[in-house]
């Protein structure tokens, strides 16, 4: 069946994305990916976005007009300019200063400078239910939300960035009808600038499915005894070699069989060689799953996590975490749910990891308290209601 | 059973406060467990940390004070303030210079300017821009977010 001639009685909604495909990679183009595949059991779903693969200059690696992806309804627009970056860089000082020509010149320059899809949002708004637009800083979520629709939904995936206070995001965010943040602290981003906008606001937009933990193969685990986990990519910016250290001290201070297991990918670091140190390298998601599960506590030291999606794993797999207090994300998610600890030096690190060792009470309710925390939250179910409801507030 | 993992780890704080303060004046400096750090703070950091020389836009209150902070993360390379009022120019702040925006840009031409003001950053990043300060150089510090 062709994407042209599906028909459902499912009300439509959009997504306006700058790029979309399955060779498309960034993080925000995943979570659009994600999303609209899981509302797509409730909407009848069409992306709106370019023919880009590429950013910066933008492409038009695929073809124009409408295919079906995934049993969803891809409308594509051409590119009709190369961004060039020292004139980006020129408007960007003029933006900042407040000094455009007009406020959406920087975004027409940043691209992915698509006309005729936001003449087609300007058209069409009226037939979606809502049109939810991805990142802030492209012009595809620039023009697109100020261009005169009454159900745009906005997710921005902010970051601390001083060209938020300037006269052209103003606009944006004034001709936004609702927010939906990835993290309560991302959602501080927007109301530490703007703290009277007044609109509709939900935060979680990203899922993970159920895991039925007793399915888990924990045979792989049995060699390697005690032992806490560290999973995800290992680099300097996430202060992984300060972990290594942390847990070497640990062990010399607490000598005791417990080991340090590492899965993920190595970028530019070097393990320590330690006895009690176990790098395994790249391991399917569901042997990743099993380790965790088989672990005392997942541990992540680094300070500047955005969501944290294997910490949301261990949490629903009832493994408590320890996390480095110094990310604000991770320290929040550990209050949030009641199931995890935070440190900020080595000290607090081994009495943290002596605490939960030691406080099987506690440690169990942590455990709970992670697993409820997730399904009330970032199970899929739920994050495609919630969203739901919002999306359902904008027409009768 | 309720629990509440702030005060779990509050709790484990004090109970170690002792060996952090003797561990402290052993290596002779103050551990980040004494002040609270937010990741926010040790983003700037990093970023201040790779520059040759520093600038702080305003020797207010807030510059004062974050002044100090940025000392405790070893931050050396901060060479003076700069500010716009002309009543506290010429004078020194915590022992350090207190110069016109256009004479720092002049003394330290490559240096980051760090603006710790909160009431007007954009309008201080433009007057920076329009002193040809490149953008890669103009840092805000919103002290708010700093967490102190």
């Amino acid at each position: 069946m062709s994407a042209l001639s599906m028909t459902s009685e499912k009300k439509k909604i959009a997504f306006a994305v700058q790029r979309y495909g399955k060779e498309v990679s960034g993080g925000a183009e995943f979570q659009c990916r994600e999303l609209a595949k899981h509302l797509s059991d409730l909407y009848d779903v069409e992306i709106l976005t370019s023919c880009a693969l590429n950013i910066y200059p933008w492409d038009n690696y695929y073809e124009e007009g409408v295919e079906n992806l995934e049993g969803i309804c891809v409308r594509r627009f051409k590119v009709k300019k190369k961004q060039d970056m020292a004139v980006l860089s020129s408007l960007y000082h003029d933006m900042i200063m407040d000094k455009l020509e007009y406020p959406n010149q920087y975004f027409e320059e940043c691209g992915p400078y698509c006309p005729e899809l936001v003449d087609y949002i300007k058209e069409h708004y009226k037939e979606y239910q809502a049109v939810i637009f991805y990142t802030y800083g492209m012009y595809t979520s620039a023009l697109g939300l100020q261009s005169g629709l009454d159900n745009g939904i906005f997710i921005p995936t902010l970051h601390e960035d001083v060209s938020i206070r300037s006269l052209s995001y103003k606009k944006i965010f004034e001709a936004t009808k609702a927010f939906v943040f990835n993290t309560y602290e991302e959602q501080d981003i927007l109301h530490r600038v703007y703290d009277n906008l007044n609109k509709k606001e939900m935060v979680t937009c990203m899922g993970m499915d159920d895991i039925d933990y007793g399915k888990l193969d924990l045979e792989v685990t049995k060699p390697y005894g005690d032992y806490i986990i560290y999973a995800g990519r290992m680099t300097e910016s996430k202060k992984c070699e300060q972990l290594f250290e942390y847990f070497i001290r640990y062990k010399k201070d607490n000598p005791s069989g417990l080991k340090l297991l590492l899965l993920g990918t190595l970028d530019n670091i070097k393990i320590p060689e330690h006895s009690d140190i176990i790098y395994l390298g790249y391991v399917s998601q569901e042997e990743k799953l099993a380790f965790i599960r088989g672990a005392k506590f997942l541990v992540n030291n680094s300070a500047s996590e955005s969501l944290s999606i294997v910490l949301l794993e261990s949490m629903l797999l009832g493994r408590p975490v320890l996390v480095n207090a110094n990310c604000d994300v991770m320290r929040g998610q550990c209050r949030r749910s009641n199931a995890g600890l935070y440190y900020d030096n080595y000290l607090e690190f081994e009495a943290m990891t002596n605490y939960l060792l030691s406080h099987p009470k506690e440690y169990e309710t942590m455990a709970q308290n992670g697993v409820e925390f997730v399904r009330k939250n970032y199970i899929w179910s739920e994050v495609v209601r919630n969203f739901s409801n919002l999306i359902e507030t904008f027409r009768d | 059973m309720n629990i509440d993992v702030k005060q779990i780890v509050e709790e484990i704080k004090s109970e170690i406060k002792d060996r952090i303060k003797e561990n402290s004046e052993l290596s002779g400096t103050e551990t980040e467990s004494e002040r609270f750090v937010s990741a926010y703070h040790s983003n700037m950091i990093r970023r201040m940390s790779k520059a040759e020389d520093i600038v702080l836009f305003g020797s207010g209150r807030y510059g004062e004070l974050l002044y100090k902070e940025f000392l405790k993360d070893n931050i050396s390379t901060i060479r003076c303030f700069c500010d716009n009022n002309e009543r506290i120019v010429g004078k020194q702040v915590d022992g350090l210079r207190v110069l016109k925006p256009e004479e720092a840009l002049m003394e330290y031409p490559g240096a980051l300017f760090v603006i710790t003001v909160i009431n007007c950053p954009v309008e201080i990043t433009a007057q920076l821009l329009k002193m040809n300060v490149d953008v890669e150089n103009i840092l805000f510090y919103n002290f708010v977010r700093g967490g102190f």
